[in-house]
């Protein structure tokens, strides 16, 4: 071998290679583009006539369940109602919320109108974000892996099972997982590259060595949890797709 | 719920990089064989190093880690270009007369076993190291270890012949 040893002692990096690598530390400032003035004025003009549209939709007296208030047999009121009918838009929006005031003031249900109104829209938000959750939900989360581990690439799924390639500094992962409990193997190994884990698979090496971790997934998430010396390294939520 | 390290401290990129470029580009050119991949390869381990910023112990523990992900990110990269069945070429730079029966027969062995090779006989790593590197075992290592001795002996032997 000193064939070889004296061959790749010759082998060096380029000069202009080497900049490059020095170069990496601080990437080059993007060049400053000028402020597209006219797209944001065209966009905060549309966004003024959602608001508004939306403000007197919102303020129409059968989009807000208020018609109730109109509906009375006290004689100042039928004469608010007819000078609802004839007024213009702005006039109505007052009037409802002069009548919720009113309607607060006798201790009627104003204000559990607005709570219902609130509760609506925390209903919402959440599932909104559950909806976000689940859409951005990747495979597995590469910000949150430890030091060397990574992700490169995913293939299609055989027979059910979907292979996702790592590369982390202990050795070269292959994640697979079974639709089927029937088809996981029996009982959980710690390879070498591995501290002891809480997930319930097995290891093996392949005929190239490499190492394959084998995972059961009951739902369509999965909470791997990696332990070394006691503590916990890192956890990761990954979403397994059939 | 999700657990997390510190962020390590920074440490000095220019010092580390002349003291590693060379070293892993050698390990890049011995198994991809191609000397624009290699230089691809060796940004992309730095350029890892300035994601992850691990913290090293020592400047074995720095090389160990920054030969692993070179180790790793080859092999990724053969295998994306097998799967793609795009053709690997071997571009090297020319070996002198006396190194050029070595260094052609070694070529023409798998690259996961010219890994072995240069972090053996290059590096100067154990079996166990390389073990530890590649999650294999060590068994697994010294098999494939002399089985590329016995293919470079068999392959010299029927040159001189």
């Amino acid at each position: 071998m000193n064939a070889y040893k004296s061959y790749m002692d010759r082998q060096s990096v380029s000069s202009d290679l080497h900049r490059r690598l020095l170069a990496l530390e601080y990437p080059p400032e993007t060049k400053e583009k000028p402020v597209p003035w006219g797209r944001y004025v065209a966009l905060a003009a549309c966004l003024c006539v959602v608001v508004g549209i939306g403000w007197f939709v919102w303020s129409m007296p059968d989009f807000n369940g208020m018609d109730t208030a109109f509906v009375s047999e006290d004689s100042s009121t039928a004469v608010m109602e007819e000078i609802a009918e004839d007024t213009a838009e702005e006039e109505i929006v007052e009037e409802f919320w002069d009548s919720e005031e009113s309607a607060a003031a006798d201790g009627e249900t104003g204000t559990d109108t607005t709570a219902a109104m609130a509760e609506d829209s925390v209903e919402e938000e959440s599932a909104t974000e559950e909806e976000s959750a689940t859409e951005d939900a990747p495979w597995l989360i590469p910000g949150w892996l430890p030091d060397g581990y990574g992700l490169t690439e995913s293939a299609e799924a055989e027979d059910g099972y979907t292979l996702l390639w790592t590369d982390d500094a202990g050795g070269e992962l292959t994640l697979t997982w079974h639709d089927r409990l029937e088809d996981c193997p029996e009982t959980a190994l710690a390879a070498e590259a591995l501290a002891e884990t809480d997930w319930a698979g097995s290891v093996r090496q392949d005929e190239n060595g490499m190492s394959v971790l084998e995972l059961l997934c009951e739902d369509g998430w999965l909470e791997l949890t990696f332990t070394g010396d006691g503590e916990t390294l890192w956890s990761v939520a990954v979403s397994l797709w059939p | 719920m999700f657990g997390r390290k510190k962020p390590p401290e920074h440490q000095d990129f220019e010092a580390l990089v002349c003291r590693q470029e060379n070293r892993i580009y050698r390990l890049a050119l011995s198994i991809l064989g191609n000397v624009q991949d290699a230089e691809d390869q060796t940004q992309e381990t730095f350029l890892r190093y300035l994601e992850k910023r691990p913290v090293f112990e020592n400047e074995a523990h720095e090389s160990a880690w920054l030969l692993t992900v070179t180790r790793n990110g080859c092999i990724s990269r053969l295998r994306s270009k097998s799967r793609q069945n795009l053709p690997l070429e071997t571009d090297i730079p020319t070996p002198g007369p006396e190194e050029r029966e070595e260094i052609e027969e070694l070529f023409r062995l798998p690259a996961e076993d010219r890994a072995v090779i240069h972090l053996y006989y290059y590096e100067g790593w154990s079996t166990g190291e390389i073990a530890r590197m590649t999650g294999a075992k060590e068994g697994t290592v010294r098999s494939r270890l002399s089985r590329a001795r016995g293919k470079l002996r068999a392959l010299l032997e029927e040159v001189e012949g």
